[in-house]
């Protein structure tokens, strides 16, 4: 695991701040998974080189506003590299447990995969179909 | 004398249901296959990172998971991505499983509409092999509908429903029109030796436990212990034939890059509808100069897929979020067929409604970018849990500038040319999209939603590829005659979707299967 990195952590913020219940990026193990990926993905390791390159030298510690509009500034500039660092981001975030808890808590969406545990349904009610059925083969 | 009486190419749906059949009539088969068993533990449903996985390494589109096994497909032009999967089970491994069968109007839309061409079959001709299928497969459902032909029970009682597909059920009674519950290849109750489905919603992924009726489970254990040979790792380059033009076997590569030989006495092709015209123009000879099987020039073209769109209704209170959209979607066949005063021919089918998972909510899967900063999460709450999508199934027509051809420069892991596929969506699917988005968000608008979502062509949804070695009584204008058979070499078949004359506007798997259980008939007839 990488050791987190100031510059990523003050990005992934910026993109994913916290908000109420929702955990800020750096709450969660966002910032070191964001670090092992860009390890192995070149384009991810080429965006984030760019955007360290683009940015203003005191952006960890500019304030929040401004840190924002410098990345708008840099994803009108080259919005396909942008979205790379976005689509990571939301990767690593929605997949981490606490945010999965959240996630969890609002709406009853388990915050676990789909297996081995599946969903529990009720059994398929025939008396929907009542009145609707036709000739069936005997 | 030959290594086997039937080589099969390729152990997906159609493969798997042509060994299964003919090994029970005690005739030898020998299927090879490129990629290799599914195992329960191969199948990333069980991890954090599930979602990730479904969209690169597990994704169903050979270009983006990039497996060895998968060869690469040259998609750029293009606008529908072709997904398939290569192993034991084809695609089956990561299809949805939904069940739904043609009509009998689908198989003579020249008749009917004044397009395309009729099948040289019809429906009732193949009914006794679907039910076969819906009893190999194991099918969910309940039968009963009046807008298809009466049919029996199915093999399992239907699949629960969840709340969001209760509320689409809703707002069809609302408006009117058809619904009736999908069909579906997954086991409602304990069948066939194999558990009862978890409800997890997440078929595509592939199914560990063994409720999916995917090949590999259903058809495959049957043919293996009746005798069929499956030889995995095998990549096909070459039909052979002989100087009377008669099909004498395959060579392939073996898991070690070795060239492998396998003669046979009839060879079945069974590699989709991309696989399929790839091996058929790769095989050239002095006597099949322009591809085995190709006097009609018509191998690789007539691709067809299904356009799909969709529409996302969102609405201002919980939809389906807590059971993940895991119960099983309904269907409409209100617009299936030409309709009067519709601007195209055929028509559409329409079902939901689909969920999508969280990661991919975050991605923009209902339609919409979520922001990224401030007021991403508040975005986030109105869509996730509170969003389902209507699904608009679309009737391809064939359209011969729609092709598979052979790529001059790209080529898979073991140095075979790659297929490069070239697609339009014509004029009349157009407008059938148009029409299917206008119906779909009246749907949503009686459900309650207070905003609907247009995605007008989806472009990862091209698992149905059909047409492109067509069925048909004239040689001149088809590739196989009606019980499959190539016109041009008697002892070549082709079971896969590439015989499709036409595509309906549903999932193909059925027919894929009833028409490759029918050519397994038709083999063990001629062979008595």
């Amino acid at each position: 695991m990488a050791a987190p990195d100031p510059f990523l952590g003050a990005v992934l913020t910026s993109l994913l701040p916290g908000d109420g219940t929702w955990p800020s990026a750096t709450s969660t193990g966002l910032p070191s998974w964001f670090g092992d990926r860009a390890a192995k993905m070149p384009a991810l390791a080429d965006a984030v080189a760019w955007l360290r390159s683009s940015l203003p030298a005191n952006f960890t510690t500019r304030a929040p506003a401004e840190r924002e509009a410098d990345l708008r500034s840099c994803e009108a500039k080259d919005p396909h590299r942008f979205s790379i660092l976005t689509t990571e981001a939301f990767n690593g975030y929605y997949i981490d447990p606490a945010v999965l808890s959240v996630i969890e808590g609002k709406t009853g969406f388990p915050a676990r995969p789909p297996q081995p545990t599946g969903h529990r349904l009720p059994p398929f009610d025939f008396s929907i179909i009542d009145g609707r059925k036709g000739p069936v083969n005997t | 004398m030959a290594d086997t009486e039937v080589l099969v190419i390729g152990a997906g749906a159609s493969g798997a249901a042509l060994s299964w059949r003919l090994a029970e009539a005690g005739i030898k088969v020998i299927c090879l296959e490129q990629g290799d068993w599914v195992k329960p533990k191969d199948i990333p449903i069980d991890r954090p990172d599930w979602e990730i996985a479904r969209m690169t390494w597990w994704s169903p589109n050979p270009n983006l998971r990039r497996l060895p096994e998968d060869y690469p497909v040259n998609d750029t032009d293009t606008p529908i991505k072709p997904l398939m999967f290569n192993g034991v089970g084809g695609s089956t491994i990561m299809w949805s499983c939904f069940n739904p069968r043609f009509h009998p109007h689908d198989f003579k839309v020249r008749s009917t509409d004044g397009v395309a061409a009729d099948w040289p079959l019809t429906y009732d001709e193949l009914a006794p092999h679907y039910e076969l299928s819906d009893r190999m497969m194991g099918v969910s459902g309940v039968a009963g509908d009046r807008s298809v032909p009466p049919r029996f029970e199915r093999p399992m009682p239907p699949l629960p429903i969840g709340p969001g597909t209760q509320t689409v059920i809703d707002a069809f009674d609302k408006l009117g029109w058809h619904w009736w519950p999908g069909d579906v290849a997954r086991n409602s109750t304990a069948y066939d030796g194999r558990p009862a489905c978890n409800n997890c919603g997440a078929c595509e992924m592939g199914c560990p436990s063994g409720a999916k009726g995917t090949s590999d489970v259903s058809y495959w254990p049957k043919a293996l212990k009746l005798g069929a040979q499956l030889r995995t790792g095998a990549r096909v380059f070459e039909i052979t034939t002989d100087k009377a033009g008669r099909a004498t076997g395959a060579l392939y590569y073996d898991r070690n890059g070795r060239v492998q030989r396998v003669t046979a006495d009839a060879v079945a092709m069974a590699s989709n509808g991309v696989g399929t015209p790839r091996l058929l123009l790769l095989s050239k000879s002095t006597l099949f100069p322009d591809g085995l099987a190709n006097s009609s020039g018509l191998v690789g073209k007539n691709l067809m897929h299904h356009p799909i769109a969709a529409v996302s209704g969102i609405f201002d209170r919980p939809f389906d979020g807590g059971t993940a959209g895991a119960g099983a979607s309904v269907l409409s066949n209100q617009f299936y067929g030409t309709h009067p005063g519709a601007d195209f021919v055929r028509g559409y089918m329409l079902a939901g409604p689909r969920i999508h998972a969280p990661l991919a909510t975050a991605l923009g899967a209902w339609g919409k970018a979520l922001p990224w900063g401030k007021g991403h999460h508040a975005e986030y709450e109105r869509l996730f849990g509170r969003a389902g999508a209507m699904i608009i199934c679309c009737e391809d027509l064939p359209v011969e500038t729609n092709t598979v051809t052979i790529d001059p420069e790209l080529k898979d892991s073991d140095g075979i040319p790659a297929p490069k596929l070239t697609y339009a969506v014509d004029d009349n699917s157009r407008k059938m999209i148009r029409h299917g988005l206008d119906r779909s968000k009246e749907v949503w608008e009686a459900a309650g939603a207070v905003e609907t979502i247009e995605r007008p062509l989806l472009a990862q949804a091209g698992f149905h590829l059909m047409g492109t070695a067509r069925m048909g009584n004239d040689p001149e204008t088809s590739v196989v005659d009606r019980w499959g058979r190539a016109h041009d070499v008697p002892n070549l078949f082709i079971v896969d979707g590439s015989v499709f004359v036409t595509c309906a506007a549903v999932n193909p798997t059925p027919t894929i299967e009833a028409l490759a259980l029918r050519t397994a008939d038709h083999i063990i007839g001629s062979r008595r």
